[in-house]
C-alpha cells in the first residue's frame, strides 16, 4: 500500500496541507502517518541552560502533549474521510526537518508531504524553510504544499 | 487539485515524474500538462557570444524539434490510456525554473511535479539546481520525484 508521511505543525496553513494529503491519500489509495516534530529546538541555546532538567522534563511532557493533540484533529479529519491513518510525535532535540527526515528514510514511505509556510523568523531568511530543508534531506518523494 | 504541471527534461527523472504524473491524473481526475524548457541557458555565454544569428537560428529549430520530440514521448502513457494531455515545448532565453514557475503561473496550476536532479546533475550534490530553484521560488504546490 502506498505509504505516505504528513508532516504539520499545528499552524493555520496546516489545514490546508491536509486537505491536500485527503486529496492524494484517496487518489491514490493511500495510508497516511501523521507527524509533528517537536523539541527543544524552539528554545535559544542561553535560555535552555538555564532550565533545570525537572523543568525541561515537564516541557517536553507539554511539548509531547500539543504534538499528540496536533497530529490527533489531523488524523480525526482524515479517518472520517475514509482513510487509514496512524499518528506519531517526535520530541527531541533536532530540528524539525531533520526529525522529518529521519522518520521519512527510516519508515516505509513512499511520499512525504508537509506545508510551505513554515517561516521562524529572520533565521529563516538566511537557513531556508523547513520545507526546503526536508526537500533536500530524504530520500524520498516530497510534495510541498504552497 | 485539478491542473498538473509535469516537467520534463529527458533525464532518468522523466519516467518517474510520468509515473508519478499518470497515477495522480487517473486518481484525481485531472488536466494534465508536460512540459519542457530549452533554450540558450544550456550554452556558456563564452560559447554562445561566438555564434552568429543564422547559427542560433538553426540552433533553436533544432532545440525546438528535440523539445517536442521529448514531451511526444512522455505524453504517449497518458494517450495510450485514453487520458487527456497537452504538451508544451517552451524555447527561450529563460533558466528553466523561471520559466516554469512563469507556465504554472500563467496557466494557473495546482501543482508542478518534477524530478530531483535533471541532465545537468553531476554537478548537483543534492537537489538539482531548477528542482531546488522552484522549490524556492514557491511558485505553487510541488512535488519533488526521488
Amino acid at each position: 500500500m502506498y505509504q505516505i508521511l504528513l508532516a504539520i505543525d499545528g499552524s493555520e496553513h496546516s489545514e490546508k496541507v491536509i486537505d491536500e494529503t485527503i486529496t492524494i491519500a484517496k487518489a491514490l489509495g493511500a495510508e497516511v502517518t501523521v507527524l509533528n516534530v517537536t523539541g527543544e529546538y524552539d528554545f535559544k541555546s542561553r535560555i535552555s541552560i538555564h532550565m533545570s532538567d525537572e523543568y525541561w522534563e515537564q516541557i517536553r511532557q507539554n511539548m509531547k502533549a500539543e504534538g499528540e493533540k496536533v497530529v490527533g484533529q489531523a488524523a480525526e479529519r482524515l479517518k472520517e474521510k475514509g482513510i487509514k491513518t496512524n499518528t506519531e510525535v517526535l520530541v527531541g532535540k533536532q530540528a524539525p526537518a531533520d526529525g522529518i527526515c529521519k522518520m521519512a528514510d527510516k519508515g516505509p514511505y513512499n511520499l512525504v508531504i508537509l506545508g510551505s509556510h513554515r517561516l521562524r523568523g529572520i533565521s529563516e531568511a538566511f537557513l531556508g524553510s523547513v520545507s526546503n530543508k526536508v526537500a533536500h534531506c530524504t530520500e524520498k518523494n516530497v510534495l510541498i504544499v504552497k | 487539485m485539478e491542473k498538473i504541471l509535469l516537467a520534463v527534461d529527458g533525464s532518468e527523472y522523466t519516467g518517474k515524474v510520468v509515473e508519478k504524473g499518470l497515477a495522480l491524473a487517473e486518481g484525481l481526475n485531472a488536466e494534465v500538462t508536460i512540459a519542457t524548457v530549452v533554450g540558450e541557458y544550456v550554452f556558456s555565454p563564452r560559447v554562445s557570444l561566438q555564434f552568429s544569428d543564422d547559427n542560433w537560428d538553426r540552433i533553436n529549430k533544432h532545440l525546438k524539434k528535440e523539445a517536442e520530440e521529448l514531451v511526444e514521448e512522455a505524453a504517449k502513457p497518458f494517450r495510450d490510456r485514453g487520458l487527456h494531455v497537452i504538451t508544451k515545448a517552451v524555447i527561450g532565453h529563460q533558466a528553466p525554473a523561471d520559466a516554469i514557475c512563469k507556465l504554472a503561473g500563467e496557466g494557473e496550476f495546482d501543482l508542478i511535479v518534477l524530478g530531483s536532479r535533471g541532465l545537468r546533475g553531476i554537478k548537483e550534490m543534492f537537489l538539482g539546481s531548477v528542482s531546488n530553484k522552484v522549490v524556492h521560488m514557491g511558485c505553487t504546490s510541488v512535488l519533488v520525484v526521488k
